[in-house]
């Protein structure tokens, strides 16, 4: 009986010796590599880190092959500045057609990247409260926390402008204004017109009182700065009709950054000179390939072009004009006016030394709150005023005297020539959709297509009225499935 | 002593006599003879005649399979005459159960045991391709030819959404990938089990939710002689008939003219003849070819009183039909079994070590028409000649390596040049050593007490290499995308080692009390843990006279001035950076479970379980799992009422129960933290370093559950003539693994949660049935057919449905992933544009996605089966083995593509349904005029048109074998000779047009590698 005790004893420690060795290392593992967030942010170089990391984020540029596409793409191709590329397959084809659903990919594009850039930059701003910083670290520790909160108003200034129906309708819905880390299980409705609007300008005067002008300096046009901060303040006031401000704010910037010449200006596109910059996104090898836009492969005629300019655009250019040489690439292939074979490649994004298709991204330029000025004057009624901003932008464009003179009878049509005038000076920049949204939604100029563009790709609907409901873009599907109480845009 | 040994020695005589069956008296041939406690021994011949040198105080034993072992001290008889009776223990059907084995009336559970004598010595690379049909439930989809592919495995029908969909596979006790048979040797396999209800899986609790298939090796037996087996296989591989037609070169130039495109435009009739004369391509057969298959297998078994061994060597080459792909295999195993004098303790180990070298092709599926070689062999315009200059088949149709103009020219045409040219260049290899070892012992510590231990581990270790060489026409491209660096060509290479390790420790009871009431119960704790590293790099910039290794890559500092302005402009203009990788894994579980059996008279039982399972992948109050299971038997014809029945077997079983899936996604070593906020770091902006958000937690992950109920019915008529079964069951998953959608101020549109709700529910029924088993003539037949219907109870958001574009829904009330689309209405003869049927059912020439329809068609088939028959004839044999599936649907993208009108401009053949299309106003046809708007791609994501029933009916393997009477063999040392012929997928009946209607539960078919016919002749030797 003793021999039968022991042997169950001898069992039992071995099982017991089974079950303590195994229970803890096989179910509680934690992988190697997996970084939390009081250890990815404990350091003053941290912080830094996480900015770079909130920049990256933002993508104006972003997206290729017709998928994943915000800005730059969205505003060519559902205006009047491209047509079906040489080796287009069907890229383009539902937005050219203005087939533009909560589903679709540029509405949940330009969502996703805003909101998952402001996302990063509330998360990097919470770790800055959490951490205690020595004294001398401050000046940059603000000077970061000043960039993150003009990085925070730009993407919402972007929301604002594509989400929202009329930017002056105070208490009508705008967007959602974000400034914390939101929980998972949380579910927001978009605030007013007038409540985001003071939400962007607070984030842009926190910014404006922590930048240090040493730091700005030394890290160049590619961060953002105070001046980049009067820029997206005088985008705004702009849009909000506060002309006096926008008038103002872009005198200043005209004045600190010289429109560039001809040569400046063509550096400035190939990326071997800042020019006329205010805010360039740096794109280095491995970076969004922003003229992967139109091209496969490369800026040739054999580079597989599946968006080239449309023939509407280029009859708009002068040959003496810079703006020809840069946006037309020289292996195009011009056989008459509007004939269906010409090969119009486009050429503002012509590579750099960091690849075939990299380039940077120019947010802000001085020839734009050059027109910002000119258009407030027009609509102040200084004709004169007006006439002389567009002749300066012509004169530095043209290298000399242009072919025709600007002469203004009306403050109407000083606007229709500042709305054609921005087309050409800012196109493939992510402008001419907001520029038909708001000018012309005021000057009743919706887009009208040449017939020989429409027909590459077969669109069947050629033009979309002005004030559409179209020129504002639906709240994406993606939100609204995990977003039980947001409201959609009319029409959607 | 010495004398003594000396008198014994010389006591060696000869004994003899004859072996035969109790039964009817007839002689038994091939019964083994054996003395006691020696390994010698010598078989019955085919008169039951048997001659043994034996010393008298000696014993011999005499066994054979299905008949009772018989002991006889040899003393100073020289001979002995045997009979030997059934041993009715030993007819019964043993089934393998969880962690052990039952027999078919003992188990209330719901499980198919199959030998693998069924299946053995066929052609298949993968062991696992040859259970497609063989049981009833088991789905197996092998939606590639690629010789040692991965199949698809479904067992009652698609269990989970986003995770774990394939069963738990255990051999030999260890747990093993499920996606990695190919270095396995089929011909080392005894038995295959399939556990299906919950009865049976539920004791492996979180794992067992899909379904279990435990594969057993061979093993000798102890007192047996020694025995070899030798097969060698030879064979052919074939491509399969594609039923479509395509367009010859006269017919594609004639409608190239009459469309004014392409190559035919404008060309003269004399001209078309001169083009069609020259070249007349069927590209596919330039890019398949006839591949061989070749096998050696040794099988050495043999077993002495206190342990038994088997050994096997095997070898195995097989070619694919796809150029330059086949799959080499090596493999040793050794199971070796051992008990103590007492027979208390028992001990077996198994051993196997497998090398298998697999070239592979890559780009199956794919959209990239320069990477997708099935496109390219299905699409090639027929009018390029495959042919140089002098005759030879041509490897680089005169492109020059990165010419752009030649590669895009004419809509990108040269695409099955290149695709040749990188078929026969390029380099893509998986070479693989995997180690299977487990070792069990259990030792009987006091009367009805057992403590058994069992360690599995499954090692593998694997090298991918794949090289673009920088010769081929695209190798120029590879090291920047463009052809202006200097040096091309990439080599991506990888090495990744597994190991998982298992150990299961058990305390069993059993006792019988009063004769009738006996009791087994076992209590089990269970550790499990897998570790994944690896690493891998990628060289852009080879130097083209030293490929294969490093010393061919340029290095990383090289600069090159891509835009010859004479300034180093950045990372850009140092294009031979290399990337590495680097990783490391390991997930473990806890378990402990029991399991109680009762049985009253062999005519009642019941069973249940009980599981406790901890996984890593939860965390808190989350962690546990526990999942149980009851089950209940009646044996109807051991009741007194059925004596004298024609049942030799009637059973009723029931069971309902519970299981788990942990596995959030499909894969092992995936979703392993996902209850933690997480960072990483990378490239940020301008090139600094960047840290960033890279997944955000759900704390409130848990078990998926699944709940099964099964009802069965198993069967044996006139002494087992007819045998079956039957089941019915309905299987429910809960707290389904699904993507949660969020709202995007998260940054991610969506999370892994446990959401909703699933359904399976069918029945199943196996037969087999003796037709005519008089004068040497034995005929039998066997089916077996499945039904499944699966239905989405409740999917996560708020609309019922979770739709994202495409062909296919998730809705509540429909089956999981259905195809969802508008229904095409034919083409308006009007004006030869294609019509669609909208909502309300008028016809369109344009639709919304408010217009499809659910169709509760799926890529899963509803019904599948098999049936086979078996003829054997003195020597001859020959079997068939049928599978089919039904009600199952595939989305036709090569068609489509073929078929497409919207442009003939594109580069690539048609197939004869365009010579149908609208040419004139009043035309009724089904295929639109050319130039319509709607291409290939848009039909596959939104109408109907392509979506086609892939039912099909195949021959999955047929043989004729002849084993050589035994008489020829009596001067030789050779026991048995059998000779056969097989073949492998040689018939299919479906509607679908393809290459194979087969395919891997895909919704879309696009340029995939089809499954081969492959034929061969085999010899097996016993000695």
């Amino acid at each position: 009986m003793k021999k039968v005790i022991n042997k169950i004893t001898n069992t039992s420690l071995l099982l017991c010796f089974l079950v303590l060795s195994s229970c803890g290392d096989a179910t509680d593992i934690i992988q190697v590599g997996e970084l939390n967030e009081e250890v990815a942010f404990q350091t003053l170089a941290d912080i830094r880190s996480g900015l770079s990391g909130a920049y990256s984020n933002y993508g104006p540029d972003f997206g290729g092959n017709d998928s994943g596409v915000d800005v730059v793409y969205f505003n060519a191709i559902i205006t009047d500045n491209t047509k079906a590329g040489i080796d287009n397959n069907g890229q383009g084809n539902l937005t050219y057609a203005f087939n533009l659903q909560p589903g679709s990919d540029t509405p949940n594009t330009i969502w996703s990247n805003r909101y998952a850039t402001i996302n990063a930059v509330n998360r990097v701003l919470r770790a800055i409260d959490r951490i205690n910083f020595e004294d001398e670290e401050m000046t940059e520790v603000n000077h970061i926390k000043a960039q993150l909160y003009a990085l925070r108003a730009l993407s919402h200034l972007d929301l604002f402008q594509y989400y929202t129906i009329d930017y002056q309708a105070d208490n009508d819905l705008s967007i959602i204004n974000v400034d914390f880390v939101p929980n998972i299980e949380d579910s927001f409705e978009r605030n007013t017109v007038g409540e985001t609007i003071a939400f962007i300008k607070n984030d842009l005067n926190m910014a404006d009182g922590l930048f240090d002008p040493a730091l700005s300096q030394a890290n160049g046009i590619i961060y953002l700065n105070a001046d980049a901060v009067k820029a997206i303040r005088t985008r705004l006031a702009l849009c909000e009709g506060d002309y006096v401000t926008a008038n103002t704010l872009s005198s200043e910037l005209v004045a600190a950054y010289p429109l560039s010449d001809q040569l400046s200006y063509f550096s400035m596109f190939s990326d071997t000179a800042d020019g006329e910059a205010i805010f360039k996104l740096s794109r280095l090898s491995g970076d969004a390939q922003i003229a992967g836009l139109w091209y496969f492969n490369a800026v040739a005629s054999d580079g597989g072009a599946y968006i080239e300019m449309s023939n509407d655009l280029y009859n708009q250019f002068d040959s003496s004009d810079i703006r020809f040489l840069v946006n037309v690439n020289s292996a195009s292939v011009y056989n008459g006016i509007n004939d269906p074979s010409n090969l119009l490649l486009i050429n503002k994004y012509p590579g750099s030394g960091d690849g075939p298709l990299i380039n940077d991204f120019k947010v802000f330029r001085s020839s734009e709150m050059l027109l910002i000025r000119a258009e407030t004057e027009a609509r102040n009624n200084q004709l004169d005023d007006a006439e002389n901003s567009i002749q300066q932008l012509r004169l530095a464009r043209y290298g000399g005297a242009p072919p025709i003179a600007p002469n203004f009878t009306s403050t109407t049509e000083a606007l229709r020539e500042i709305l054609k005038e921005r087309r050409v000076e800012l196109c493939y920049e992510g402008h001419r959709y907001l520029d038909l949204k708001r000018l012309g939604g005021e000057l009743n100029i919706g887009v009208v297509r040449e017939e020989v563009d429409c027909e590459s790709y077969g669109a069947a609907t050629c033009n979309l009225p002005a004030n559409d409901y179209r020129f504002t873009l639906p709240i994406p599907t993606a939100e609204i499935e995990g977003n039980t109480v947001i409201s959609q845009n009319p029409n959607y | 002593m010495a004398f003594m040994l000396q008198i014994s020695f010389a006591q060696e005589k000869s004994v003899s006599g004859t072996i035969t069956a109790a039964s009817d008296g007839l002689p038994l041939p091939g019964v083994n003879v054996i003395v006691k406690g020696t390994t010698r021994g010598v078989q019955s011949d085919f008169d039951g005649n048997f001659t043994i040198k034996v010393n008298s105080n000696e014993t011999l034993i005499f066994s054979f399979v299905g008949l009772k072992t018989v002991e006889r001290k040899v003393g100073a008889s020289t001979k002995i005459n045997i009979q030997m009776i059934e041993d009715a223990a030993s007819l019964e059907e043993v089934v393998v159960v969880a962690y052990g084995t039952s027999t078919l009336s003992k188990t209330p559970a719901s499980i198919t045991t199959f030998s693998v004598t069924e299946i053995e010595d066929r052609a298949n690379a993968s062991v696992l391709q040859n259970l497609q049909g063989q049981v009833s439930g088991l789905n197996i989809a092998t939606g590639t030819g690629l010789p040692g592919g991965d199949s698809t495995i479904i067992l009652r029908g698609q269990g989970s959404l986003n995770g774990n969909v394939e069963p738990l596979f255990i051999i030999d006790g260890i747990p093993v990938d499920e996606d990695n048979f190919r270095s396995i040797n089929q011909n080392d396999i005894e038995t295959f089990s399939i556990l299906k209800d919950a009865a049976a899986t539920s004791i492996y609790g979180n794992r067992g939710g899909n379904g279990v298939i435990i594969i057993t090796t061979k093993r000798g037996r102890f007192n047996e002689a020694m025995k070899f087996r030798y097969t060698s296989n030879y064979g052919n591989t074939q491509l399969q008939d594609a039923n479509i037609e395509l367009l010859n070169s006269r017919e594609m130039l004639t409608l190239e003219r009459q469309q004014g495109v392409a190559r035919g435009a404008g060309l003269t009739d004399q001209e078309i003849n001169a083009i069609s004369n020259q070249a007349n391509t069927y590209w596919t057969d330039f890019f398949f070819r006839t591949g061989t298959t070749t096998s050696h297998d040794l099988a050495i078994t043999s077993g002495g009183e206190r342990s038994s061994n088997f050994t096997s060597l095997s070898y195995f080459n097989q070619e694919g039909i796809f150029l330059n792909t086949d799959l080499q295999r090596f493999n040793i195993r050794n199971n070796f079994n051992g008990k103590s004098e007492n027979e208390k303790f028992n001990y077996s180990t198994n051993l196997s070590v497998n090398f298998s070298k697999n070239n592979e092709v890559s780009g199956a599926g794919s959209n990239a028409i320069f990477f997708a070689p099935f496109t390219a062999a299905l699409r090639g315009l027929p009018y390029l000649s495959p042919y140089d200059a002098d005759g030879s088949i041509t490897r680089d149709g005169g492109i020059a390596p990165g010419d752009i103009a030649a590669i895009t020219a004419n809509q990108n045409a040269a695409v099955p040049y290149i695709l040749l040219n990188s078929a026969n260049l390029d380099t893509d290899r998986d070479e693989e050593v995997k180690i299977l070892g487990s070792f069990n012992a259990s030792y009987n510590v006091i009367d009805n007490v057992t403590v058994g231990l069992q360690l599995g581990g499954d090692y593998s270790s694997e090298k991918l290499l794949d090289i673009i060489n920088p010769l081929s026409i695209l190798g120029p491209f590879q090291a920047n995308g463009t052809n202006g660096t200097q040096f091309g060509g990439r080599q991506v290479e990888g090495y990744r080692r597994e190991f998982r390790f298992n150990s299961v420790f058990s305390l069993n009871y059993t006792n019988t009390f009063a004769d009738k009431h006996t009791i087994d119960a076992t209590f089990f704790t269970e550790y499990t843990k897998s570790h994944l590293d690896g690493l891998n790099f990628t060289q852009s910039g080879l130097d083209p006279r030293i490929l294969g290794t490093g010393s061919a890559f340029i290095s990383g500092v090289t600069y090159e001035d891509l835009d010859g302005d004479g300034v180093v402009d950045g990372a850009g203009e140092f294009p031979y950076i290399p990337t590495v990788g680097a990783f490391k894994i390991s997930e473990g579980l806890f378990s402990y479970f029991g399991l109680l059996n009762y049985d009253y008279d062999g005519k009642y039982g019941v069973s249940a379980s009980i599981r406790r399972d901890n996984s890593f992948r939860f965390v808190e109050d989350n962690k546990w799992g526990t999942f149980w299971s009851i089950s209940g038997r009646w044996n109807i014809d051991q009741e007194n009422f059925m004596d004298g029945s024609v049942f030799s077997l009637l059973k009723l079983r029931a069971s309902h129960g519970t299981s788990g899936n942990q596995r959030i996604l499909n894969g092992e070593f995936t979703a392993l933290n996902q209850t933690r906020n997480l960072y990483a770091q990378g490239t940020g902006y301008n090139g600094t370093p960047a840290t960033f958000a890279s997944q955000i937690a759900n704390i409130d992950l848990r078990w998926e559950q699944l709940t099964q109920t099964n009802i069965g019915l198993d069967f044996g008529l006139w002494r087992n003539r007819l045998t079956g079964t039957f089941d019915v069951y309905r299987k429910l998953t809960e707290d389904l693994f699904q993507s949660r959608p969020i709202s995007l101020l998260n940054a991610t549109s969506a999370i892994s949660a446990n959401v909703g709700s699933l359904e399976n529910k069918g029945f199943e029924a196996n037969f087999k049935y003796v037709v005519y088993d008089k004068n040497d003539w034995n005929i039998s037949v066997n089916a077996n057919a499945s039904y499944n219907e699966n239905e989405v109870l409740e999917v996560a958001g708020s609309t019922g449905r979770v739709f994202g574009g495409g062909s296919t829904i998730l809705a509540e009330g429909h089956p999981a992933n259905s195809y969802y689309l508008v229904p095409y209405a034919g083409v308006n003869p009007a004006n030869g544009n294609p019509l669609f049927e909208k909502a309300d059912g008028s016809l369109s020439e344009n639709f919304s996605d408010e217009d499809r329809r659910f169709t509760d068609k799926q890529a899963f088939p509803v019904w599948q089966g098999g049936f086979g028959t078996n003829i054997s004839y003195r020597g001859f044999e020959l079997s068939t083995q049928w599978s089919w599936v039904a009600d199952i649907w595939l989305n036709n993208l090569d068609l489509a593509q073929l078929e497409d009108t919207s442009t003939l401009d594109d580069g690539s053949n048609r197939s004869e349904g365009v010579l149908r299309a609208w040419q004139n106003v009043g035309d009724i046809t089904d295929v639109p005029r050319f130039g319509n708007s709607f291409g290939a791609v848009d039909y596959i994501n939104s109408v109907d048109r392509y979506l086609e029933d892939a039912s099909y009916l195949r021959l999955r393997n047929i043989t004729l074998g002849y084993t050589l009477p035994q008489k020829y063999l009596e001067n030789t040392p050779i026991t048995g000779v059998r000779m056969f012929v097989q073949g492998e997928n040689l018939v299919t009946f479906t509607s679908f047009r393809g290459w194979d209607a087969e395919n891997g539960f895909r919704t879309t078919n696009r340029g995939q590698y089809p499954t081969p016919k492959i034929y061969t002749l085999g010899i097996t030797f016993n000695f």
